[in-house]
């Protein structure tokens, strides 16, 4: 039933959807490519150079860029109760992602456990796209029935 | 259509939705004081169960604020939900891809990155931007 908000009846993946999961494909490979490549190219760097490690050690972001411009293209072309289900589920999985943190937070300034700044900011995105896919599941089930 | 000016132009349900924010967020900032004195004042001589409660007392009236949110939410007609989601999701993808890029130069030792404020200040930072992203979202579907 989920699959509905994806598929049309003959279970084909509508155009946008597919346009959309090839931009995905790109944009993961171009990131793992760009991850490991800045990875080792940091290594060669000089500790002074700043402004280069810093370009360098932001390379990865630029497919994140692109992920993001081909969902915000995705969500312009979807028909709208997709749009709909999409977008609500991207402000459940904001509440849920924000409220996580927040209790993360006052855990940690708590002293119940120690928060790695770098491990807080990393995960932000993944935990956000993790709880979209959840968020989605129960948006679409209610759109459905 | 201005989209700005819009955006201080209440609808009775969004003045609905400010007069009950009112009463939660009070309570958010007098919880957060009352439960930081008391975690700092009492670290050493409470035990850890009850120091973990009184840290996570604030996360109720948060709750408290998202029901007055998803309250307000209902009552929005189908273009108010639209302009809404369309802020949520602007708002948390940019400040998703900040806190990546920040993470990145962190991750690189060339930033160094408090944990703990970070993690406080994502749903604040969403908070923001989301005002941001409705701007946006009434001047493409204005």
């Amino acid at each position: 039933m989920l699959s509905t908000t994806l598929v049309r009846d003959d279970d084909r993946l509508t155009p946008p959807i597919r346009r959309y999961l090839r931009w995905l494909l790109v944009s993961m490979s171009m990131y793992a490519s760009l991850l490991v490549t800045s990875l080792f190219a940091l290594r060669a760097i000089p500790a002074e150079a700043l402004a280069l490690r810093a370009g360098v050690g932001l390379l990865p972001v630029l497919p994140l860029l692109l992920l993001v411009w081909a969902f915000a293209r995705y969500i312009r072309e979807a028909d709208e109760m997709q749009r709909q289900i999409e977008l609500q589920s991207v402000a459940l999985a904001a509440m849920v992602t924000g409220l996580g943190f927040m209790v993360a937070g006052f855990l940690a300034s708590a002293g119940v456990f120690v928060l790695k700044g770098d491990l807080v900011a990393i995960l932000v995105l993944p935990t956000l796209f993790g709880s979209y896919g959840l968020a989605k599941a129960v948006v679409a089930r209610s759109y459905v029935e | 259509m201005n989209p700005f000016i819009d955006m201080v132009r209440f609808t009775p349900n969004e003045k609905r939705y400010y007069r009950n924010s009112i009463a939660p967020t009070v309570a958010f900032l007098a919880v957060m004081a009352g439960s930081a004195v008391l975690v700092r004042e009492y670290r050493d001589d409470w035990s850890f169960a009850v120091l973990a409660t009184l840290a996570l007392l604030p996360v109720l009236p948060m709750v408290w604020i998202m029901k007055v949110y998803i309250d307000y939410f209902r009552d929005c007609d189908e273009w108010e939900k639209l302009i809404e989601v369309y802020g949520i999701a602007i708002g948390v993808l940019l400040v998703g891809m900040a806190y990546f890029a920040l993470g990145l130069l962190g991750l690189f030792k060339l930033v160094v990155l408090d944990g703990t404020l970070l993690a406080y200040g994502m749903l604040p930072a969403v908070m923001l931007v989301y005002t941001l992203g409705k701007v946006v979202g009434r001047w493409r579907h204005g």
